[in-house]
């Protein structure tokens, strides 16, 4: 049977300015390939102008610290399946099945700090049941 | 046999008053084993748009004359973040020497007043297979 495409997510809450929050997740039992993420945010102005971050997963770093989040982001345009950066070629091994998110808010003259949330999307190939 | 890694690499400049010329001549790490492209943004996009040109030479060829207007090289975020550059050597440029050299002139105009802004070159290098 051929593996099935989907989308989780997790997500990280910032509280207040300026601050670094780690957003771990334990990849599924049944994903056979990591094939990308993307990021979102009930904020994208905050994520858009204050946003880095650092990513690693199965024990190697994917996006160097300081990258800046908006080059993850994507508008309602993008075509859902473009969506994502991918690993690879979009089939990497999930490995030890540990993602890591280092999430970064950064001030900006462009906008005012209130809590927010980021929504980081994650693309597998899944074994069906 | 496994796939390629291509990850994103950020250098920055400081573009501190207005009308300034800035260089940034890079060393590109040992583990690069292609340039697949490169793409420019700012903290201050709107200024970069407007103000912003540039030259840029990787291992010692010009990839984009002198005056080239940063926007050409600038993505929103109506295009997939895999897409957001522009390629170098149909997306397999050799390092060579793994010198990259940003010239970047901030010019002044009339809907962009100058505020100091920094200007940040992106290049998605092949790291070569990784499984």
């Amino acid at each position: 049977m051929p593996d099935k495409n989907l989308t989780r997510f997790f997500t990280i809450n910032i509280t207040a300015a300026g601050i670094t929050v780690t957003g771990e997740y334990e990849i599924d039992d049944d994903v056979t390939k990591v094939k990308g993420f993307w990021l979102s945010s009930d904020r994208e102005d905050l994520l858009f102008y204050r946003g880095t971050l650092y990513l690693k997963f199965n024990g190697a770093e994917w996006v160097e610290a300081g990258t800046q989040a908006k080059n993850f982001m994507n508008s309602s345009n993008v075509d859902y399946w473009l969506r994502m950066w991918p690993f690879g070629d979009g089939t990497a091994d999930p490995g030890d099945q540990e993602m890591a998110v280092d999430y970064t808010d950064n001030d900006h003259p462009n906008t005012v700090f209130e809590p927010y949330s980021v929504h980081v999307f994650v693309e597998f190939d899944i074994t069906p049941p | 046999m496994g796939s390629n890694k291509i990850v994103q690499r950020r250098y920055d400049v400081q573009v501190t008053t207005a009308g300034q010329q800035v260089q940034n001549s890079i060393t590109l790490d040992v583990d690069v084993e292609k340039i697949k492209g490169v793409m420019l943004t700012s903290d201050r996009e709107d200024l970069m748009y407007l103000r912003g040109s540039f030259k840029l030479q990787a291992d010692g060829s010009e990839c984009f004359p002198d005056g080239t207007p940063a926007r050409v090289i600038m993505f929103g975020l109506g295009i997939g973040p895999g897409n957001r550059y522009e390629p170098l050597g149909n997306g397999s440029f050799d390092p060579g020497n793994m010198n990259v050299t940003l010239d970047y002139n901030d010019t002044n105009h009339p809907q962009a007043v100058f505020e100091p802004y920094t200007v940040s070159l992106y290049i998605h290098v092949n790291l070569g297979e990784f499984a």
